[in-house]
């Protein structure tokens, strides 16, 4: 009896080890499938701005440009004040972001965890907020820049960030921020935390993986803003980096090798955010000790 | 403290962590969005005054044809497109949730499309859907299949814009990322040890547990979908057949001058989109769990 | 000014009332507020001998850009009475050109491409420039060509100068000629023998059993009206009448037809979508390629480009890519807008080609050397003949009509010239007949 339970047991635990494996090897396989499905465009993306522009539309299509021509990035780079739009830009999306994530975070708290009169009608006009579509708020939004006085700076693309950032933002966090336990706050206020401690310094830490999607939302959403700058911006020396991209597509229409070139330097610091935040992505922050 | 008090200071609380978006939403949102419930009533081509003309531009809106097959145009997309994106991206999340060497590469790999952008898209999309010389096309041909004219053929626009639309999953598989990573372990501890099967636990705790962001990006999954101009603008498509709404809204307030009825046009896009949401939201306590709110 | 009454009915006036607090502006013009920048630091004090500041939007690449400031310094330098400051705009000109002027913050001089002077005109936020020309005795509007004056006309009022025309010329790639041992195309030639060696030159040199020489490419490009007017058709006449299904008319558009669908003398529709029109004759597959005069078509290094005169119809006509300078209603002082103005479209004459003004004809060499002598030639002639648009209020709408009913459907073949321009025909009456 014992025996057969002991083979039984040997037998469930060989099996698991199986199913781990096989587990793992089915991972692997949707990993690298998916992986290949987003790779191979990007990869054509990267073979296309090294390519000169003979062979770009050989057919068929060569992966590995013969020649390699490096010299498009350089073209591509020094064809305009490069360094001034990534200045620019960086100025921009990194201030925008902060604000977006404070500011969002603080406002996303006060409708997921406080009660107030009216919160829910509130929350609503802050989802009707993203409904409207922009292009018809446009002119009397520039109006009203205009009469403060704030073209041709940074102003209107970063300011309005720190006043609850955008409506998605708040949303999301807002989501996030219901899944955490009641019980944690409660325990903190009889510690003697007041509201904006608990959401310093509970609520906040708990969120770090959504804190993080928003910052990377965020700092891509304005790195990547075209009419914002578009409209605001009157002086080159001010230009964005989609802005300088945009004249780039004007002048050399189908010079793909020069677009793909600009457009992969483009993206550069967008992805390297993502790589930065992607840290706090670490499972189960805010589960210690509280559940079970 | 008395009650009223203890009310009283809890309101306040909650004002003043919201005050930045009220401050901002006075400052910065009122007067233009009064504004161009105003213009909706009007004539206005942005360059001269006004004429107020009633429900002019509503009328003429529920005769135009172009109108109507935009919308028509826009929800086929949308309701395509919006699952499609969901279940994609929570099932890509949750592949990026195991636990396996290299999972940082694989996620930048995955995130990949959603920051390539602009241009560069339009370029991409062109090359994949290229009758002749095109991905898809070239890999079909591999196999004995006539590819068809992507975006030149009214009936493949649509298809293959959803097609693209499947490109931008990447957000919302990182909200989902973002959340899984808050899901609490133990109960799938205790679940393996009632020997659940890993469909069983998805039903009954990933599902649950992710609701609330379900919920999120449901929304903002509709929303986006309806607001789709940015592709169409660049790429174009056969006509009508790719005639999205916010292409002739925009059409109407930046190529024609014709504010007042692409206001008009925003407004009932407004309606709808509002319904859809209230819809939703209303019927979210059937599905939605909330964790902070369980008693 | 309109849009500032707007702002104030539009129940915006408590929300600006807080933020204006902290702009002390006394005059109504903001666009004032804005010109910092990269000005000397003498303009802003309130000295007697002030320049008025004249802002200048234009549009153009990094580089043409900076020979654009360098262009307005020496302008500025000339002048005691203004200074221009120059403001760019990366892309979509019209979406942002259209949001300055509506949010009462309209530059005081503005390029503007033929396809919008009438609709800008006819919204009076253009200068109305007739009487400051009448009375400029350093300026003689005949020696402009005619039709970049009509132009920039609208309702008998002139509102802008010409700064730049580029008619449509025809190019030729000298080496598939020779090849072909076929002669030269010059001005003698019709539709008939251009369709003709059209399809002469079009081959599969390594007969692999695709074609890879083209005689002719076209894709929307040059606009139908080219074909249209060549056989004395017409669009939209000058005075709003619709014409796009008069015979004329369908006789240019059968002669389009055939190039497209008939001939087999131009590349398949997706591979011109695939490696773009003017990079293909570039690449050296294309014999005969109708560009503008200011295309790089004619320096392709290792290549041997030349040109002349489009073919011609019953009339001997070609498409002109036209933009006017012109000003704001709202500029503080017409008077210094107006000289500004015009220095600087002058400036600009000895920098673009072609410059509108027939004095300047022997200059398109000196302007840019890197223009074969025969392309030169081929424009100065064509500027005689060169015809833009018919300018309505209205163009833009016309212009996604004639896109969507009429040349669109010919490039994909799906309907006949004749039901095509009928169908095209109504929907303009329909447009023309709400106003």
């Amino acid at each position: 009896m014992a025996q057969k339970q002991a083979t039984s047991q040997n037998k469930a635990g060989s099996r698991k080890a199986l199913k781990t494996f096989l587990n793992k090897v089915f991972v692997y396989m949707a990993l690298f499938a998916g992986g290949f499905i987003f790779l191979v465009p990007f990869f054509w993306m990267v073979s296309t701005s090294l390519k000169d522009s003979a062979v770009i539309f050989q057919f068929p299509p060569q992966w590995i440009p013969d020649p390699i021509v490096w010299g498009n990035y350089v073209e591509a780079m020094t064809f305009a004040p490069f360094h001034l739009f990534f200045a620019n830009s960086l100025i921009i999306a990194s201030l925008s972001m902060i604000g977006e994530v404070f500011t969002g975070a603080l406002v996303a708290y006060g409708f997921a965890k406080l009660e107030f009169k009216g919160k829910n009608v509130l929350f609503i006009i802050v989802l009707a907020t993203m409904m409207l579509p922009g292009e018809v708020t446009m002119i009397p939004v520039f109006i009203m820049f205009s009469s403060i006085g704030w073209i041709d700076t940074f102003l209107p693309l970063i300011v309005p960030s720190y006043f609850g950032g955008s409506a998605f933002f708040i949303f999301m966090l807002r989501q996030f921020f219901l899944g955490i336990p009641n019980e944690l706050e409660d325990a903190a206020r009889i510690d003697g935390c007041n509201t904006f401690q608990i959401f310093y310094k509970i609520a906040l830490p708990l969120s770090k993986p959504a804190l993080a999607v928003v910052a990377i939302f965020s700092f891509h959403g304005k790195w990547n803003d075209f009419l914002g700058p578009l409209i605001y911006l009157n002086s080159m020396e001010k230009y964005t980096v989609q802005l300088g991209l945009a004249m780039f597509q004007g002048m050399f229409q189908t010079e793909w090798s020069l677009l793909m070139a600009a457009s992969i330097v483009a993206l550069l610091p967008v992805l390297l955010i993502f790589f930065m935040f992607q840290k706090y992505f670490i499972e189960g922050i805010k589960l210690s000790g509280i559940k079970g | 403290m008395s009650d009223r008090k203890k009310v009283l200071k809890k309101n306040l609380e909650g004002y003043l962590f919201i005050s930045p978006w009220i401050l901002g939403m006075l400052l910065f949102t009122v007067g233009p969005v009064f504004a161009s419930f105003y213009i909706s009533f009007t004539d206005w081509n942005t360059f001269q005054s006004p004429n107020f003309v009633g429900f002019d531009n509503f009328v003429e809106l529920s005769q135009d044809s172009k109108f109507w097959q935009s919308l028509k145009v826009t929800f086929t997309y949308a309701l395509f497109s919006v699952p499609l994106n969901l279940v994609g991206g929570l099932l890509a999340a949750m592949l990026l949730n195991q636990k396996v060497r290299g999972m940082k590469i694989f996620r930048t790999i995955f995130y990949l499309p959603a920051v390539v952008s602009g241009v560069a898209t339009a370029l991409l999309w062109r090359w994949i859907f290229n009758t002749d010389v095109g991905l898809i096309n070239s890999t079909l041909a591999k196999i004995g299949i006539d590819g068809p004219n992507w975006l030149g053929d009214p009936n493949f626009v649509l298809p293959s814009y959803i097609i693209m639309s499947l490109w931008g999953f990447g957000n919302a598989m990182l909200i989902f990322l973002a959340a899984l990573q808050d899901l609490p372990k133990q109960l799938y501890e205790s679940a393996d040890i009632d020997g659940a099967s890993i469909l069983r636990k998805f039903w009954h705790i990933t599902l649950p547990q992710l609701s609330p962001i379900v919920l999120f990006n449901l929304i903002m999954g509709i929303i986006a979908a309806m607001k789709i101009f940015t592709e169409a603008y660049i790429i174009g498509g056969a006509g009508d057949a790719g005639l999205f709404y916010m292409l002739y809204l925009w059409q109407n307030a930046f190529q024609f001058m014709r504010m007042g009825y692409a206001s008009a046009m925003a407004w009932v896009f407004f309606i709808i989109i509002l319904a859809i949401t209230l819809l939703i939201i209303k019927s979210s306590p059937l599905w939605v769990y909330y964790e902070g709110k369980k008693k | 000014m309109k849009a500032g009454k707007l702002v104030s009915s539009l129940g915006m006036v408590s929300l600006l009332a807080v933020m204006v607090a902290c702009n002390d502006e006394s005059s109504g013009n903001n666009a004032e507020n804005n010109n910092g920048g990269n000005n000397n630091g003498g303009n802003n004090d309130e000295g007697s001998a002030e320049k008025a500041n004249i802002d200048f939007a234009a549009w153009g690449g990094p580089e043409e850009i900076n020979e654009l400031q360098e262009l307005v310094d020496g302008v500025n330098e000339k002048s005691d009475e203004y200074e221009i400051n120059l403001i760019t705009i990366a892309d979509d000109y019209p979406t942002a050109l259209q949001t300055r002027v509506a949010g009462n913050n309209a530059p005081d001089i503005f390029y503007l491409s033929q396809e919008w002077v009438s609709t800008y005109a006819n919204s009076d936020v253009l200068l109305d420039l007739t009487e400051y020309v009448e009375n400029d005795e350093d300026l003689e509007l005949e020696h402009y060509y005619e039709d970049t004056i009509r132009v920039s006309s609208y309702d008998d009022k002139l509102y802008g100068l010409p700064w730049i025309s580029n008619p449509v010329i025809l190019y030729y790639n000298v080496d598939i000629f020779d090849e072909a041992g076929i002669d030269y195309p010059d001005e003698s030639w019709d539709w008939d023998q251009f369709r003709d060696v059209a399809k002469e030159l079009t081959k599969d040199l390594n007969d692999d059993g695709r074609t890879d020489q083209w005689g002719f490419t076209t894709h929307g490009w040059p606009p139908t009206h080219q074909w249209i007017w060549s056989m004395g058709g017409d669009v939209v006449s000058q005075d709003g009448e619709v014409l796009v299904d008069s015979p004329e008319s369908i006789e240019g558009l059968e002669i389009l037809n055939s190039i497209l669908n008939e001939d087999e003398s131009i590349p398949a529709s997706n591979t011109i979508e695939q490696q773009g029109l003017a990079e293909m004759f570039k690449a050296g597959r294309i014999g005969m390629f109708m560009g503008g005069a200011a295309d790089d078509l004619d320096r392709v290094e290792g290549m041997n480009v030349e040109a002349t005169v489009v073919p011609k119809g019953e009339e001997r006509v070609t498409f002109n890519w036209l933009a006017s300078m012109v000003a704001s209603a709202d500029t503080e002082d017409p008077d210094v807008t107006y000289q500004a103005l015009k220095d600087m479209t002058e400036a600009i004459h000895t920098w673009k080609i072609v410059p509108p003004d027939s004095r300047l004809a022997d200059t398109v060499l000196d302007i840019e050397p890197r223009k074969t002598e025969s392309a030169a030639q081929a424009m100065t002639e064509s500027m005689e003949f060169a015809r833009g648009f018919s300018g309505h209020p209205q163009q833009q709408q016309i212009d996604t009509i004639v896109w969507d009913h009429l040349t669109s459907p010919l490039i994909e073949g799906t309907g006949s010239p004749q039901e095509l321009a009928e169908d095209t025909a109504e929907q303009l009456r329909n447009l023309l007949e709400q106003e």
